[in-house]
């Protein structure tokens, strides 16, 4: 589904990401960790065009990323991104945030935009907040409308960048099982997350990446339980000493 | 005194009421033609062509380092010369919108920086045309930081309506010379003549102050569930 070869992306003469190879494959829940500044974050931003990478080739779905706008429109209509700081629209209401790409991008009638905007608000658990504004909303309703607003347009697949890493910690578990939920249903997403355990459980394959290199992937209860890396070993080691 | 001060007031107010209609009527006007040619300037640099946008800030660079007073002449004194005469109201109206368009220009340029990068991002991964996206996410976001500084320009531009009486516009300041000279009532006539600059500049600062705080909730937004 999504594919890198031998990718690299520089900033001047910084060389964030050196040589990246990996598939996301179809219907496989993908997560990708390591430290920060390791390039897990581009790696998912490359994927959809919000960074360029400088050489190799990515794949999304069979659509060549290049900086072509048309393919790159392709790709973001058959894909949705989800922030670490959510990038709701302040000035519409959640249902209105759900319901933009869907009118303003896909060309979706009104009356059918807004019956699927209400569903997905519904089952992200704020049925009852369609006409609030994010402003009003905590740190995990706001996430959760991110959620259904990536999920409006039916993508083929959903990059997440770090959607707990900005909520309150008792917020977290509400994401977290909204995306647990979405797991289960089938649809391929590529996670960057800090959180172990929900790697553990969700994830088909992890990723872990450390200073522009995929060290090592494989199934989580090979990389997150045995990892044969030391580089991956003293990662994990640190962050459950915390 | 102030017995005077009322009896002068009594008698010259009709004069001077015509010169602050006059006076509202190019400031208002400039108000117009400034925010277009900003807006076009502010086009201009987002168009993503480098000479376009060069063009843009070179214009505004020039028309912020040339005095209002030096534009309001060039266009009524200068410009005749290669055949473009115009009438005072109109050359004057002409030169504050040309002065007071690079500053309208700045104001919308700082609104637009002032947005979130991470809205540009949202609209930009759901393939989001650019169009929509300056439209439906940059526009209605950059108006809310955009009106306290526009609101200031507004009073600027009805202060340096003023500078039109040196080419004898009749509003209110060429107003009050002709009656200071006339009458040598010059500290009543003045005194006259700051008050009504004070009664529209004051309200419209507060107006501008309530409709920032009024839009600044809109923003944060209350539920109306």
């Amino acid at each position: 589904m999504i594919k890198f070869a031998s990718v690299t992306k520089s900033y001047g003469k910084v060389e964030v990401l050196k040589g990246v190879n990996t598939e996301f494959a179809k219907g496989q829940v993908s997560c990708l960790i390591g430290p920060s500044g390791s390039g897990k974050s581009t790696i998912l931003r490359c994927i959809n065009g919000l960074e360029r990478h400088t050489t190799g080739s990515i794949e999304f779905d069979g659509i060549e990323v290049t900086s072509n706008p048309a393919s790159l429109t392709a790709i973001r209509k058959k894909s949705a991104m989800v922030f670490q700081r959510f990038n709701l629209f302040p000035h519409r209401t959640a249902l209105e945030n759900v319901m933009e790409a869907p009118l303003y991008v896909h060309g979706v009638p009104r009356k059918e935009a807004e019956a699927f905007g209400r569903e997905l608000l519904d089952r992200v658990g704020l049925g009852h907040r369609v006409n609030a504004y994010p402003g009003t909303l905590s740190g995990g309703e706001q996430q959760r409308v991110a959620i259904a607003r990536a999920l409006a347009v039916k993508p083929q697949a959903i990059l997440f960048d770090e959607p707990t890493s900005a909520l309150d910690p008792e917020l977290v578990g509400d994401v977290l099982k909204v995306i647990r939920d979405l797991a289960s249903t089938g649809i391929t997403m590529v996670i960057v997350t800090h959180e172990i355990n929900f790697a553990k459980e969700v994830a088909d394959l992890v990723a872990f990446i450390d200073r522009g290199v995929i060290v090592e992937q494989g199934p989580p209860s090979d990389i997150l339980v045995q990892p044969s890396q030391p580089r991956t070993q003293e990662f994990l080691h640190r962050l459950l000493d915390r | 005194m102030i017995a005077d001060f009322l009896v002068d007031a009594k008698r010259f107010s009709p004069l001077l009421l015509d010169g602050l209609w006059v006076t509202l009527v190019v400031s208002f006007a400039t108000l117009i033609c400034s925010t277009l040619l900003g807006a076009f300037w502010e086009a201009l640099r987002l168009s993503g062509s480098a000479v376009l946008a060069g063009v843009s800030t070179s214009a505004i660079t020039l028309i912020r380092s040339v005095p209002m007073m030096v534009q309001v002449f060039f266009a009524y004194f200068a410009l005749p010369e290669i055949g473009i005469d115009m009438s005072p109201i109109v050359a004057g109206t002409l030169a504050l919108s040309m002065g007071h368009s690079a500053y309208m220009a700045e104001n919308f340029r700082l609104a637009i920086q002032s947005i979130d990068k991470g809205q540009l991002e949202a609209a930009q991964s759901m393939g989001m045309s650019r169009i929509r996206t300056f439209s439906r996410v940059i526009v209605p976001q950059a108006l809310k930081s955009a009106l306290p500084p526009y609101g200031n320009s507004a009073i600027m531009i009805l202060k340096d309506s003023s500078l039109c009486a040196v080419i004898t516009v009749p509003e209110l300041t060429r107003q009050a010379q002709l009656l200071s000279a006339e009458t040598f009532k010059t500290m009543n006539v003045f005194t006259l003549a700051a008050l009504m600059y004070a009664a529209i500049c004051i309200p419209t600062a507060l107006l501008v102050r309530y409709s920032e705080k009024h839009l600044a909730g809109a923003k944060t937004g209350r539920a109306h569930d």
